[in-house]
């Protein structure tokens, strides 16, 4: 490397020094608070930093069965998974024996703080070199990453949401300065930054969140940089569009093929949700009082009894300041346009964090609710738009000190200021570095390992090869798992069952995994028989569900976690005599924590069988020799027969799996006689005539043994697709990542022409 | 010609400002929440009711009053009641009854989990058709009540409403009977000084063009028409939006915002003004929740968050004007 190249390097990191190295203790902080447990569970699992490897072979390549954790989907992708697995995949490839979940957050938190201090630097720029205004730039983007609205949001919920902090600035700041530049690098890199680390679709509400309450800032770059902001949008949606392609698809096919399978797309813009959501958003419009988002305080939930006091009421401090700035901004008048759209975007997202400043910001938001498209996914607002606001108020909040900076001429009175305001971010952030010890909370951090019964339980499971489904016993109400830690005791994993990537099954681990699309309240249904005794009932939905095995779970928690599964009695109600009537055979004691039994005789099922009965499931059921080739392929040999044959398949009802009949070659055919439809208020049912098949394809018709004998084939077919939308996205990633190589090159090349 | 700028001159002098009195009035019925329009409302002070030693209302805890009711159709109890910024879980029972009989005319339990902060809660039940002049007495107390899980009554506010509620039909059936409810309700308005002081809010745009119509020449020169009478107008909104105890329809802020953007524009109040006074009212809010007027600190915020808008707009204008020049 030339000379001087590192001379202008070392020059960048000795003007940045303070930034670089507090981004770098930032890297520290959650090794910290969580003295290098993983902090796991809940309806994601966080699981995904232990076994990225399991969930990447086993579980998100599947778009249709085996894709669920411990619920009852059909034809959902998973796949917007693959980048961040990805990722942790590599993290744990490169430095196997440190905690990835808190590696990390920790790089989260510092590439927050160091994004954001960029993104500030697009609009202080020409001032950057005073000390008043870098200070201005450290403090709010220390906000950014420590204020309450986002340690108790996204902090605590620990979604992959959580990323957003940083991924966020980084986009935005990539395609502000494309936008002010006008340069595609910039934009290209911005939406590759977007793709491979928010995780998409699913931290989708709060990049969208982040981005609405941005209005003002966008409404300023269109008004100064018009063509260039059309220019740099519009590639940064084909690109994101194009990065994104397989997984996208997936979301949209539902809603153009009409397969009558499940879309979140289509559920969030369904009228049910819409309106359901009016209720919550009145509900939740009194969650917080006005002062509070004044006041940088967030409460977010009813559990919290006590709202804000007087001594909670410090943080009213950062909004002074920001009105402070708006007295004295008349004397530096170039900043006017700087601060006004900065503050209009954070009093945009004060109306939006908690609709409370009036009857008119709820008809707002509800109206935003039933007309903006997909708005509805901002239903529980002070969670999603937590970040937006925390963004809005820093910058606010560095523009405001920046106009102080430049009015106020005593320095020393600056500087008290400025460190006042350090010292009360870290003081409200405290219960982040250092979290109250509440003895029933610990339980939900593991080292990483499980109890070895759990882990020859899986190891026996997986090797069963078994179509059908797992229930658990109890199923409790929040349909979770328990699974000790292997090291410490009294540790848990707390959280949605990890059966489908660790053991390659599908299973129902309470009552709310039982919900279908024909049946929303089937789960409600289910704790009611349970309550009256109707046991016989639950076992006839679990036969409608496949279940063939009851895995038997033994653990003793801290009764705020006991009361949490067993919310209204859910597994008390479990008595002996349930216990007695679901469970068959024993098949194997693992340890004393887990034991495998199939599940009674009389509520024995197989995914696939024939029968005469499509009402209900007879006792007769006829099972062929299945073989689940994939998990969007089942291969089945069925005796021939005249007369009308009936197929079921319990699989969730989906318009998209098709019947063919296969010949010895492989030949696929249509069977175009076959009526498909919804069986048992669940599965796939089939109706045909095996005649019709045998005389419009001889040679699916063979004989074995002297038994005639077709096979037939149940395939998903948006499968077909697959490969080709997978394709598409390799394709933009490969392209996208060349240009960068080269334009990096050619970049560096100039840079080193300038620097000699 | 002279008898035309005689009507202008007695259309701008007499009716426009007599239509915006009445708009004012209007609106001011309109925002206003504490009642609706067919319901009578009277305060009793403290003197006829007796409060529990602590200002939670715990188990076995009674709060008691007695008051004689000023109309017929008697047909709740509105008490100002504390929830002390938090959630409460308790349920408390109100009963009423008339003094000296034996039974209990009402008996309704409530959850206190829901009930607004330092608001008058309205305790309803059936119509009392022929209340007036009647004394009546009524109890309320805890079933659950515990320390820091209980709501109470505040010492500075013990006071409570008799509220009667006339059918709608029955004041609607004649013109006498409208006349004779119009002024019934006019008196029990207009004897009410909060109401007087909320209904001054509204009489900003009369008072506002008065001044144009009346001072037009002089305004320029005179420091009292150009800095403190719009001064007077903007502190008189905010003192009585925040700290009157008048319950008004929440959009009642925006009126306020857009008459202090119209006032500020008009007078050439700068937005540092403005900004000022948001400023004042935020480091407001905190000292209000310190008193326990959590409803004060609500309001005060509220208005902090428009008059930054306001600011914000009149910052825009100011500097839209800075580059014109």
């Amino acid at each position: 490397m030339p000379k001087n190249f590192i001379t202008t390097l070392i020059h960048f990191l000795n003007r940045n020094k303070l930034v670089i190295i507090t981004s770098i203790c930032l890297v520290f902080v959650p090794f910290i608070r969580l003295h290098g447990f993983y902090d796991v569970g809940g309806d994601d699992t966080r699981l995904y930093y232990i076994f990225p490897g399991e969930m990447l072979r086993n579980f998100v390549g599947n778009i249709v069965s085996n894709n669920t954790l411990g619920t009852n989907g059909g034809y959902e992708s998973v796949s917007f998974f693959i980048p961040v697995l990805l990722i942790i995949s590599g993290l744990k490839h490169v430095a196997p024996y440190i905690n990835t979940q808190l590696l990390m957050y920790g790089a989260n938190l510092a590439g927050g703080f160091l994004f954001f201090y960029l993104f500030t630097g697009l609009w202080t720029q020409e001032n950057e070199k005073g000390a008043g205004v870098f200070s201005a730039r450290f403090v709010s983007s220390l906000f950014y990453i420590l204020s309450l609205f986002v340690i108790k949001t996204v902090f605590s919920a620990q979604l992959l949401a959580i990323y957003m902090i940083s991924i966020f600035p980084a986009v935005f700041y990539l395609f502000i300065r494309a936008v002010k530049e006008n340069k595609v690098y910039h934009v290209v890199l911005s939406a590759v930054v977007y793709s491979a680390f928010s995780s998409t679709f699913l931290t989708l509400p709060w990049f969208g969140a982040m981005a609405f309450a941005s209005i003002p800032i966008f409404i300023i770059l269109i008004k100064n940089y018009f063509s260039s902001f059309v220019k740099m949008t519009l590639i940064f949606f084909v690109l994101v569009a194009g990065l994104n392609f397989y997984w996208l698809f997936h979301q949209v096919y539902p809603l153009v093929a009409h397969t009558g399978g499940s879309s979140v797309i289509a559920s969030v813009s369904s009228s049910v949700i819409k309106a359901n959501n009016v209720d919550l958003i009145q509900s939740l419009s009194h969650l917080n009082d006005p002062i509070n988002q004044l006041s940088a305080y967030i409460r977010s939930s009813w559990d919290e009894r006590n709202n804000m006091d007087f001594a909670q009421s410090y943080g009213v401090l950062y909004f002074a300041v920001i009105l402070l700035a708006g007295i004295r901004i008349r004397k530096i008048r170039k900043y006017i346009p700087s601060y006004v759209l900065s503050v209009a975007g954070l009093l945009f997202s004060f109306a939006l964090v908690t609709p409370n400043f009036g009857d008119w910001n709820v008809a707002i938001f509800t109206f935003f609710n039933n007309h903006i498209p997909l708005f509805a996914m901002f239903r529980n607002m002070y969670d999603k738009f937590g970040i937006a606001v925390s963004f809005q108020f820093a910058f606010a909040l560095c523009m405001s000190l920046v106009v102080l900076v430049k009015t106020i001429k005593k320095k020393h009175i600056m500087n008290l200021l400025i460190v006042l305001l350090f010292f009360t971010t870290i003081w409200s952030a405290r219960n982040y570095f250092f979290p109250p010890t509440l003895t029933d909370d610990t339980y939900q951090n593991i080292s990483g390992n499980f109890n070895p019964d759990f882990m020859n339980l899986i190891s026996y499971v997986r090797s069963m090869h078994e179509p059908s489904r797992f229930a658990w016993l109890p199923l409790n109400f929040a349909s979770y798992v328990v699974i000790e830690d292997k090291e410490n005791p009294g540790h848990y994993y707390y959280g949605a069952s990890p059966m489908q990537f660790l053991a390659g099954i599908s299973d129902f681990a309470g009552f709310q995994s039982f919900a279908t699309t024909a049946d929303p309240d089937l789960n409600f249904q289910m704790l009611g028989y349970l309550h009256n005794g109707q046991y016989e009932k639950i076992g006839e939905i679990l036969q409608r569900m496949s279940v063939k095995y009851i895995i038997v779970s033994r653990y003793s928690l801290p009764k705020a976690a006991y009361d949490h599964l067993n919310f209204e009695g859910t597994i008390d109600a479990q008595k002996p005599a349930y216990n007695k009537l679901i469970l068959g055979d024993k098949i194997k004691d693992f340890g004393t924590r887990y034991s495998l039994y199939s599940i009674n005789k009389r509520f024995t099922t197989d995914k696939i069988f024939l029968t005469n009965n499509t009402q209900s499931i007879p006792a007769d059921i006829a099972v062929p020799a299945i073989q689940k080739s994939y998990p969007y392929q089942y291969d089945i040999t069925i005796h021939f027969k005249e007369g009308r044959t009936n197929l079921a398949f319990l699989e969730p009802f989906d318009g998209s799996w098709d019947l063919f009949a296969v010949d010895s070659q492989g030949h696929e055919y249509t069977v175009n006689n076959a009526t498909h439809f919804m069986i048992y208020r669940f599965g796939n049912g089939w109706s045909f005539e095996l005649p019709k098949i045998v005389q419009a394809y001889p040679k699916t018709l063979e004989t074995v043994n002297g038994q005639k004998q077709i096979h037939l084939r149940i395939y998903f077919h948006v499968q077909k697709y697959v490969q080709f939308i997978n394709e598409v996205s390799v394709v933009f990633w490969i392209g996208i990542a060349g240009y960068l190589v080269i334009m990096g090159i050619v970049r560096f090349v100039i840079f080193r022409r300038n620097a000699i | 010609m002279k008898n035309n700028n005689f009507i202008i001159k007695l259309f701008t002098i007499f009716v426009i400002p007599l239509l915006l009195i009445l708009i004012g009035t209007g609106l001011s019925i309109y925002y206003y929440r504490e009642v609706s329009v067919t319901t009578l409302q009277y305060d009793h002070t403290i003197a006829q009711m007796q409060f529990s030693s602590h200002p939670e209302l715990y188990k076995g805890d009674l709060i008691y009053g007695e008051f004689i009711a000023h109309e017929d159709n008697l047909g709740a109890i509105a008490v100002p009641v504390t929830t002390f910024n938090r959630i409460n879980n308790d349920i408390i029972v109100f009963q009423l009854k008339e003094k000296g009989s034996k039974d209990w005319y009402c008996f309704n339990k409530y959850f206190t989990d829901r009930f607004p902060d330092n608001e008058p809660y309205p305790f309803g039940f059936p119509v009392i058709k022929n209340s007036k002049g009647k004394i009546y007495e009524f109890e309320i107390y805890s079933v659950n009540g515990i320390p820091n899980n209980a709501i109470g009554f505040l010492k500075n506010r013990q006071y409570f409403f008799s509220r009667y509620t006339f059918d709608r039909h029955t004041v609607i059936q004649s013109k006498k009977s409208i006349l004779q409810f119009a002024l019934t309700k006019s008196e029990n308005l207009f004897l009410n000084i909060n109401y007087l002081a909320y209904l001054m809010v509204f009489l900003v745009p009369a008072v506002l063009y008065l001044v144009e119509i009346l001072f037009r020449n002089t305004m320029e020169r005179m420091v009292l028409m150009r800095t403190i009478l719009p001064h007077i107008m903007i502190a008189t909104m905010v003192v009585v939006y925040v700290i009157q105890p008048v319950l008004m329809q929440s959009d009642i802020v925006i009126f306020l915002a857009l008459m202090t953007y119209i006032v500020a524009q008009r007078f050439r109040i700068s937005s540092s003004h403005i900004f000022g006074i948001a400023l004042v009212l935020l480091f407001l809010s905190p000292l209000w929740l310190l008193t326990h007027m959590e409803d004060v600190a609500s309001r005060s915020a509220i208005i902090t968050f428009f008059y930054t808008i306001v600011g914000l707009l009149l910052l825009y204008n100011e500097s839209r004007a800075g580059q014109k020049t």
